[in-house]
């Protein structure tokens, strides 16, 4: 099924500028990603209880036709039934038929994302029974004939105005109430006597337990629990992968989803229903009826796909959406399909829809991968998104012609320009950049890095270090076990030299024989281009180059954390059958992470730093060594996005803090917005920009609030954040490895 | 259960607080009808609370002691009870989480469900017994408990809850607002 083509450069500019949503989603979704935070870090198992959630339901999907069976027979011995709806039609026909044979007239629902999937409010009204959202933040969209904007918090979009609106156009009155608390008083007055006048009740259900059909319902009104008590019929109505074999392995889930979904230790209410047990109503004459209605439309075909089956997973706590910068920016509505939102959303909406309608979004998912660390069962999102946009690429045969191939490989591209005359002024050409925009959606208005004119192993053959290539010299120099390499990633080799040239000579302080090797692109960018292929052959190339290293035992370090990531991380992905990856994955670290393994060595070379040092710089090292002895220095830092997933973002504070007469202070913000080429397409760059303005807000609100103290710099790894940063901002930012180097001169 | 326990009420107590609901421990029935003789009050004019047999409710010197004072209790099954009516539902509590300040309200087929849910104030009796330290001691209680043919039950932590409106915090929605926990310390000297 397609939805008619959207224009999501429109939709955009608009959720852009739309002081509603700029307003209301970011602080709200901060807000809620801070209380996850704290909930979890409160909790001393909660990576075993990751693990066993993430275990149970891989081998809950695995069993999941057995799983059907097995519930089917439960509910039927605890007296309701089951119906097994293939699609999104089927489903809504059971649930109008049961609606009609049981007589009812009235409905009322608690929220749940299946039924938005299946369209369920129409099909019902068509059919003449009328439905009422309970849920409070439901009820305010169908008072306003809006749509969700967020798995958990449906009205995260919506200001307290837009609510008062809301209530006066869906309730025809003329005076709403002011607050929060006397608006949520209005609809528990009005909805309390739907509740007590309806026939059908209808609720999703967070868990389903197959051994003893019993439904899970997690809330924090109460609306569910009255949609489940008070009308004579309730159905239920759950997604197939939201079966669990026993009551036994729902612990872990409960420790979980609260936590990550709002940062409470449990939901006020979790309802545990099995049947239609809670029986006799004095409400109700007679026997009360129980449905449970288990939707496939799309999820078997999922669990058949190596890329989705892994979605399956979702506990739909949403907490990846929280995260999400581009989500923060412009919303769910945009970033998001017609029932899911954000990078899990486009996997969702592949799998129930198909992929023209994840196409139309999935593009807004950077890869930058901060959803990845926050999922309670370690969804590997921006992979799943990585390869979702390799399959719209190959149905639209839309490769971004040679320029596109280019910039799946910034080694290329930056060869290319190198051996083009006068291609670095050329690139700026107006003409150069509508071709460019064209053919590979660089948007023009987003400078092109400019080369230094020696690459960083150019620079160092040249002072007589020894260098290695792809697929030439590796095997010349034998390794030692004083040797370091330095893996000079693309833009390290090509633009950063700067920053190259101070991790060798750090390297070489801290008295290692420092090999640099290059040529071998990770894959990232033709990952995050949704190239597949092309990574897999980048990540061999790179394999090549590293192994007879890595074999040995020589340490290896980078300076990019997403080409550093892309080894550690992905390859497993791209090369499952290559056992020599992984033992790459494991000697392959980033460069602070390596000083903080060596903390002694470090200290070493730091405890000269603030005593002043020999000057071998003249004037800008008498300065910076005059800073450092006054004890007078702020410096920021920005974390990049998969240094912070991965969790080496701390070694970069942990070693930062131990220079003598620095005060370190971190940004708190998800991620700089330009995420490798996210900031170069088009299609992105308004995000991209807005995401880098909100970070540049902060660093500057740091800087005044270190105010009289002085910040001198702006440190980031992140070859991209240091580019956003460069051109947005008022400093220009440096690798925190050249702060190191310049105060151990 | 050894006496170097933690005492779990204490803890219990103090999680429902910050979730806006109260704990309070009591010492025998008199104790009881006086703090649901109060509540009742304070917040029904005609001083009658809606209950569900079963457990601590079921104690007959409760009842005696009610009636001496003026408070009706009406049974949700009694014939043409009005759960809708009632302001207050009183129930008895199978097993509590002090961490997180929970109520685990069980059992099987019945109308208990209404009667923690439709009015506006929930009181709760509990033993201090059955108040386990965490989630993870809770769970195989809870779990023995069902496996054994208690099939229906609502955890209850605090009074009903929402944040949907610009993310203002705002109690009672569709559940109670109030949520009065009566702990009845039935081991006196033990882990209190
Ligand atoms: S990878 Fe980054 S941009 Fe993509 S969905 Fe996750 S948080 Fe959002
Ligand atoms: S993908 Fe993970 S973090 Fe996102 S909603 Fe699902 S379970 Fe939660």
């Amino acid at each position: 099924m397609s939805s008619p083509g959207r224009d999501l450069d429109a939709e955009i500019r608009a959720a852009l500028t739309d002081p509603s949503i700029q307003q209301a989603v970011g602080p709200a979704a901060r807000t809620v990603a801070a209380a996850r935070r704290d909930a979890v870090e409160g909790f001393a198992a909660y990576d075993a209880a990751r693990d066993r959630a993430r275990a149970i339901k891989e081998s809950a999907i695995e069993a999941l036709p057995e799983l059907i069976e097995m519930a089917e027979e439960a509910v039927e011995r605890a007296g309701g039934t089951v119906h097994r709806a293939e699609d999104a039609g089927a489903a809504c026909e059971i649930i109008v038929d049961i609606a009609q044979r049981e007589d009812c007239r009235t409905a009322v629902k608690s929220k749940s994302m299946t039924s938005e999937e299946v369209h369920l409010n129409a099909a019902l009204e068509r059919a003449g029974v009328h439905v009422r959202e309970t849920d409070l933040g439901e009820y305010i969209v169908q008072l306003d004939e809006d749509r969700p904007s967020h798995i958990v918090a449906p009205i995260l979009h919506k200001s307290l105005e837009d609510v008062r609106q809301a209530f006066r156009h869906g309730l025809g009155l003329d005076d709403v109430p002011e607050s929060p608390e006397q608006l949520t008083q209005l609809a528990r007055q009005r909805l309390r006597e739907e509740f007590l006048a309806a026939d059908l009740g209808i609720t999703g259900a967070n868990f389903v337990i197959a051994e003893s059909g019993t439904i899970i319902v997690v809330e924090n009104e109460g609306n569910a629990r009255l949609c489940t008590q008070v009308p004579r019929v309730h159905v239920a109505l759950a997604g197939v992968e939201k079966l669990i074999p026993a009551m036994a392995d729902l612990q872990p889930f409960l420790e979980l989803l609260p936590r990550s979904a709002t940062g409470q230790l449990l939901s006020v209410y979790l309802s545990v229903i099995t049947g239609p047990g809670w029986g006799r109503s004095p409400l109700v004459e007679g026997d009360r009826a129980f449905h449970l209605v288990l939707l496939d439309n799309g999820r078997m075909a999922m669990r058949d796909d190596p890329v989705l089956r892994e979605a399956l997973c979702c506990i739909r706590c949403g907490a990846c959406l929280n995260v999400c910068a581009p989500y923060q920016a412009v919303g769910g509505h945009v970033y998001g399909g017609p029932t899911y939102q954000s990078g899990i959303g486009a996997a969702w909406e592949a799998g129930v829809r198909g992929l023209d309608t994840a196409a139309e979004f999935a593009h807004l998912c950077s890869t930058c991968s901060r959803c990845q660390d926050v999922c309670p069962v370690r969804i590997d999102i921006p992979w799943m998104n990585s390869a979702l946009r390799g399959r719209i690429r190959d149905k639209k045969g839309d490769g971004g012609g040679r320029f596109g191939a280019l910039l799946r490989e910034p080694r290329r591209l930056y060869e290319t320009v190198r051996r083009t005359p006068g291609a670095s002024w050329l690139g700026e050409l107006p003409p150069v950049r509508w071709y460019l925009e064209k053919s590979a959606g660089v948007d023009r208005r987003r400078p092109l890095p400019e080369l230094p004119s020696l690459t960083l192993t150019e620079w160092y053959e040249q002072q007589g270090g020894a260098v290695v290539h792809e697929g030439n010299d590796g095997a010349r120099v034998e390794p030692s076990a004083s040797m370091v390499v330095l893996w000079a990633d693309c833009h390290t080799e090509h633009v950063e030299t700067t920053a190259g040239q101070a991790a060798v000579r750090v390297l070489q302080r801290l008295g290692y024989d420092v090999v640099v090797a290059t040529g071998a692109c990770c894959g990232r960018a033709a990952l995050s281009q949704g190239d597949v292929p092309a990574a897999q052959r980048q990540a061999r190339g790179l394999l090549g180059l590293l192994e007879p290293f890595a074999e040995a035992g020589v340490p290896i370090v980078g300076l990019e954390p997403s080409c550093v990531s892309s080894v550690v991380c992905e390859h497993e992905h791209l090369l499952p059958d290559e056992p020599s990856a992984m033992i790459l994955a494991i000697r392959v670290q980033e460069i602070f992470d390596f000083l903080n393994d060596n903390t002694s060595a470090v200290g070493n070379i730091l405890a000269g730093a603030g005593a002043g040092g020999s000057d071998r710089n003249g004037a800008a090292a008498e300065q910076e060594v005059r800073g450092a002895s006054a004890g007078a220095r702020t410096v920021l830092v920005h974390g990049h996005c998969q240094q912070k997933t991965a969790g080496w973002y701390p070694a970069v504070l942990e070693v930062l803090g131990r220079v003598p007469g620095v005060e370190v202070r971190s940004t708190t913000a998800e991620c700089c917005g330009m995420a490798g080429s996210y900031g170069y397409k088009t299609a992105t760059y308004e995000v991209s920009r807005e995401l880098g303005r909100r970070l540049v807000g902060e660093l500057d609100d740091m800087a005044a609030a270190a105010g009289s103290q002085g910040v001198e710099d702006v440190l980031a790894c992140g070859t991209s954040c240091r580019s956003q940063l460069r051109e947005l901002g008022r400093t220009v930012p440096r690798h925190p490895i050249e702060l190191i180097e310049e105060v151990t001169r | 259960m050894p006496a170097s326990a933690q005492p779990y009420h204490e803890t219990f107590a103090a999680a429902l607080g910050v979730l806006g609901g109260r704990a309070r421990r009591v010492r025998g029935g008199r104790a009881v009808a006086d703090a649901i003789e109060i509540i009742a009050r304070q917040h029904s004019d005609s001083a009658s609370v809606l209950y569900e047999p079963g457990g601590l409710v079921d104690d007959v010197a409760l009842h005696l002691a009610l009636r001496a004072r003026g408070v009706k209790l009406v049974s949700v099954e009694s014939a043409g009870a009005q759960p809708a009516a009632f302001e207050i539902g009183l129930t008895s509590v199978e097993l509590a989480i002090a961490q997180s300040g929970t109520l685990l309200i069980g059992g099987d087929v019945g109308g208990w469900g209404l009667v923690a849910a439709l009015p506006r104030i929930h009181i709760a009796l509990l033993r201090t017994s059955d108040i386990e330290p965490d989630l993870s001691a809770a769970f195989p209680r809870f779990e023995r408990a069902f496996s054994h043919g208690q099939r229906n039950w609502v955890w209850v932590s605090g009074p009903s809850k929402t944040a949907d409106i610009a993310m203002q915090l705002v109690t009672g929605v569709h559940g109670p607002n109030m949520l009065e926990v009566l702990i009845v310390d039935d081991q006196p000297g033990g882990r209190g």
